[in-house]
């Protein structure tokens, strides 16, 4: 019943959609039209843009990543850990990061100790389609590739004349021959690029790879990725919207360094506004966006608009409370534009009320939220859903929350649209989740603490609007009610604490728990651990920073 | 044998990574120099010992006390530091600021800044002088070893003189500590500290470690064995390599003492046979063990106490906080555990058994959550064996035995199942150490579960 897909993926076979053996008709639930908002067309759609070096910011890191392995090169060490996988969800950088990689490190002469300096080469998947069943594909990518190198090196590539010769031979042959393979011209390939790194230090860069089919990308890196990276002379980047494709081949895996392309820390937002001569919006903006710097870049142009230069006082969200929603209603469009089927957006947008889901918990609240219909659907159904919405490349297994998750800034960025937007199933998803929570708080007396701060975190969503000391007052008793000794063992109500104090989200700018409460919350948490472990509460005032 | 180690002494040519954390100061003493008030202008750094806190305070004492670095012009820096270890009270600070003054600075600033400092006869007097600096000069504090400070001495000085820069918001203090040592008392302090953790080197980190201290060990294999531990990796690239096993256990015992140095002796033991758990470190798993391994610990100790440990663990920064209540740091579990595996391979055996009894004994008092802690009886289990070299032929039927009955839709509920499918899928640690084909046939019977 179950077959193989991806490496490593459970894909189900057709006939196993359901338990009981009957074939289920996925429907997509009816949909509300939604009226049209007069002001939406004042609002211009803005792609995300593309690389312009004048505008890069922040990556200070990942940039010192990589030039620390160009260095490594350059001095004539072996590269340490020379393929590095860089992951992250749409317009979160992963393009603007790369294409800023080969500005940086295209051939200039004189770079080098022991070399004569790096040369760099970018291929995007997305525009430069690879596939093994077309071979002349694969020429056409690895002549582009070559081509950059030669523009690069000029003269230079005598070192490597040879090899550049065969290559060019067996180009060719692949486009006359309709029957021949593409192997041969990757072998000739990485000859020529290992030639050239005893001279230079070449930097590969390859975007968008998960839009390869997952055998091509295996072909990838078993033809052209690991043959050149076990000489420990050349340094590739990989860049794509997920962590898998799980790496197959021993050379490479070894080699490997897998990096999370997050979202820019406050500092990157600011900086990334201030080349726009819109740092007077920083905080703001990044308050909305969450650091995503799509979400930045799109919130930024409303708002300087909104504001006309005039800095953003406290209650300017409040007044412009409709704008703020449809510009994150514009952000989230953007972030989901290529979910496919249609359905999957709504159930992504209805599962963004949860931190983390499994199938119990999504079909709750989808059959609450979004439709019954949901509540009747199989467990192998969830599971193939699952497997879809992975692909869209927004969702994924998180080991840490044995669940899954939605990109953090894209779910709270729903959340606070609907927030902004529509209030009141704002307040309606979170409370069917804080029932949820309720009833598994019941059920799991080991995970009461995670779920307990899982209901609190809805809790407060459901009060949204409510002054600070009216929500102090309900989640001292909500807390009064579950902090109970029968409820908890010390090393329950201590995990519960420890979970509280590295929640940042609960911290973050106060938007879902203004810092009173939250501070209010740690204090009670920790007074009733110390209390039934017997500890002393001068001695427990305090935890981790 | 001594366990007293001090650190290397920091050498600027060798000094290497912590860009972030140098970043984090230059753009203090930018806002400093701007006439902007800093933002946090407290930064007290953490970490496990001898991760490196000293050399960093030191590179920025030699950055700024000598401007190396750049500041806008007509400003400077005051670089003063101290190294609280050598103070035995906090009224020795001011003579122990007055010598870091005098030996810190060049020139016209020595002279005109050290007549004022030395006419300061106390702290506020002192905190004052230093204030009337500002802001043409920015005075950076750099507090290393503060929490080896009495916490009377550090109140004091906070009252008298760090209260008082840090209120300017134009003065920087940079404090080296553990997590929760020095402890800051005063509100107009703790609103301004920015707690940042140091970490161990990664691989490239670490290669860059040992390729400008001169020497040439392979950086990836140090790596692999110190995970990064600068002191760690320094000892092992001074070695001859290739490493043998036992060598490499000898290098990283000075290491390990300096870790585990705030954990008593009796209890020392118990909690390097604890470091083979991953998760679940509270206070059930430490009772169990340090019942079962220090002959000193009672099982009848209070949960008191054990919080109190845990706390102390947590605080040394040897344990974390992680999904699962507690864990150990890892470059502190890699090394205490290197140690165990290498040096006495029938107590780490005989710990992992412990473990897998541990949780075996869990997973019937918790039937409904068993899933949770079959992947760990599974490692536990794959642990021992492969630690006793068993033939990977062998291991089948009672591999099976173990854990075969747990793996039934009674036992473990959809979502339990795909948690432990995708658990056992991508546990690097549990790949490393099991056969192949076992681990095959292991998500084939689980993905049996979701069908």
């Amino acid at each position: 019943m179950v077959g193989t897909g991806h490496p490593g993926k459970i894909r189900l076979a057709r006939t196993c959609i359901s338990l009981n053996g009957s074939i289920e008709v996925v429907s997509t639930p009816p949909r509300k039209r939604r009226s049209m908002n007069p002001h939406a067309r004042t609002l211009q759609e803005s792609p995300p843009e593309p690389y312009d070096p004048q505008y890069f910011a922040d990556r200070q890191r990942e940039l010192r990543w990589i030039g620390r392995k160009v260095e490594e090169g350059l001095s004539g060490y072996a590269i340490t850990q020379p393929v590095v996988h860089m992951w992250g969800i749409r317009g979160v950088g992963k393009s603007w990061l790369l294409r800023h990689l080969r500005a940086q490190h295209g051939f200039a002469p004189g770079k080098g100790v022991k070399k004569e300096g790096t040369l760099s080469t970018l291929v995007d998947f997305a525009g430069s389609p690879l596939s093994l069943r077309e071979p002349p594909t694969v020429a056409d990518l690895l002549e582009k590739l070559v081509q950059e190198v030669e523009e690069q090196l000029g003269d230079r590539t005598e070192a490597a004349a040879g090899e550049l010769a065969a290559f060019r031979e067996e180009v060719v042959a692949v486009r006359a021959e309709e029957r021949r393979e593409a192997s041969a011209v990757a072998e000739r390939f990485v000859s020529f690029i290992n030639r050239l790194s005893h001279v230079f230090v070449p930097l590969l860069l390859f975007d968008a790879a998960e839009t390869l089919d997952p055998d091509d990308f295996f072909w990838l890196e078993s033809r052209l990725i690991e043959p050149i990276a076990r000489t420990d002379r050349a340094i590739f980047v990989v860049a794509g919207r997920r962590e898998i494709p799980r790496w197959r081949e021993f050379g490479a895996r070894q080699r490997l360094s897998v990096w999370e392309l997050g979202a820019f820390p406050r500092g990157g937002t600011l900086e990334q506004l201030e080349m726009r001569g819109r740092g007077y919006l920083g905080d703001v903006v990044h308050s909305l966006s969450f650091g995503h710097p799509y979400a930045s870049q799109v919130v930024g142009q409303a708002l300087d608009q909104i504001a006309g230069k005039r800095p953003a006082g406290e209650d300017f969200e409040e007044q412009h409370r409709a704008e703020l929603a449809m510009v994150l209603e514009q952000v989230e469009r953007e972030l989901l534009r290529e979910v496919r089927p249609e359905s999957h957006k709504d159930i992504l947008r209805t599962l963004s009320v949860l931190r983390k889901f499994n199938i119990e918990s999504a079909r709750f609240v989808l059959s609450g939220v979004l439709d019954p219909e949901y509540g009747k659907r199989s467990d192998a159904y969830y599971l193939r859903l699952y497997e879809e919405l992975e692909d869209s490349n927004l969702v994924w297994w998180s080991t840490d929350h044995r669940g899954y998750v939605l990109d953090t800034c894209l779910r709270r960025i729903i959340d606070l649209r609907l927030q902004k937007g529509a209030p009141e199933r704002y307040v309606q998803r979170h409370r069917r989740a804080l029932e949820l929570y309720e009833d598994w708080i019941g059920k799991n007396p080991l995970d009461r603490g995670s779920f307990l701060l899982e209901a609190l975190y809805h809790l407060v969503s459901t009060l949204m609007g409510k002054p600070a000391e009216e929500v102090q007052r309900q989640v001292k008793r909500y807390l009064g009610r579950f902090l109970t000794s029968g409820n908890f063992t010390v090393d329950g109500a201590d995990a519960f604490l420890q979970l509280l104090v590295r929640d940042l989200e609960l911290q973050d700018h106060g938007r879902v728990m203004p810092k009173p409460v939250y501070e209010q919350v740690v204090q009670v948490v920790r007074s009733f651990r110390d209390k039934i472990a017997g500890v002393e509460p001068a001695e427990g005032d305090s935890d981790e920073h | 044998m001594s366990t007293d180690i001090g650190p290397a002494a920091y050498r600027p040519e060798e000094f290497v990574n912590r860009e972030d954390e140098l970043d984090l100061i230059r753009d203090k003493v930018g806002q400093a120099c701007s006439g902007e008030a800093v933002d946090w202008p407290i930064v007290h750094f953490h970490s496990a010992p001898r991760i490196g806190k000293t050399w960093l305070l030191s590179h920025l004492a030699h950055l700024y006390g000598h401007l190396r670095c750049p500041v806008p012009s007509n400003h400077s820096v005051i670089a003063i530091m101290v190294d609280c270890a050598g103070v035995v009270r906090a009224t020795d600070v001011r003579a122990a600021l007055l010598r870091a003054c005098k030996g810190g600075w060049e020139g016209e600033t020595q002279d005109s800044c050290c007549e004022r400092l030395e006419k300061a006869q106390d702290l506020p007097a002192l905190a004052e002088a230093l204030c009337t600096f500002m802001p043409e000069r920015v005075p950076l504090l750099l507090l290393d070893a503060a929490d080896a400070l009495d916490a009377d001495d550090f109140a004091w000085l906070e009252e008298h003189l760090l209260d008082p820069l840090a209120r300017t918001d134009r003065a920087i203090v940079v404090a080296a500590g553990t997590v929760d040592s020095p402890h800051w008392h005063r509100f107009e302090t703790r609103r301004r500290i920015h707690y940042r953790p140091l970490r161990a080197f990664n691989a490239d980190e670490t290669a860059e470690q040992v390729r400008k201290a001169g020497l040439a060990a392979p950086g990836i294999d140090v790596y692999q064995i110190s995970s990064g531990h600068p002191y760690a990796s320094r000892l092992l690239a001074e070695a001859r390599w290739p490493l043998e096993d036992g060598r490499a256990a000898a290098l990283l015992q000075p290491v390990e003492a300096e870790l585990l140095r705030n954990v008593s002796l009796e209890l020392r033991d118990g909690v390097r046979m604890l470091a083979v758990i991953r998760r679940f470190i509270h206070i059930a798993s430490l009772r169990f063990f340090l019942s079962r391994f220090a002959p000193e610990a009672r099982e009848g100790w209070s949960d008191a106490y054990y919080l109190r440990f845990l706390r102390r663990l947590q605080q040394d920064q040897l344990l974390i906080g992680g999904p699962d209540q507690y864990e150990f740091a890892p470059v502190v579990r890699d090394v205490v555990l290197q140690r165990l595996r290498l040096t006495r391979p029938e107590v780490y055996r005989k710990s992992h058994r412990a473990a897998l009894e541990l949780y075996q004994g869990w997973m019937k008092a918790y039937p409904q959550d068993c899933g949770r802690f079959l992947l760990e009886v599974i490692y536990h289990d794959a642990a021992s064996r492969a630690s006793a070299g068993e033939p990977e032929g062998d291991w089948g039927d009672e591999f099976w035995g173990l854990i075969g009955d747990w793996l039934s839709p009674q036992n473990l509920t959809f979502d339990q199942a795909y948690a432990l499918y995708r658990g056992a899928r991508d546990d690097g640690e549990l790949l490393r150490i099991m056969p192949p084909s076992l681990h095959e046939a292991l998500l084939e019977r689980i993905k049996r579960l979701l069908c």
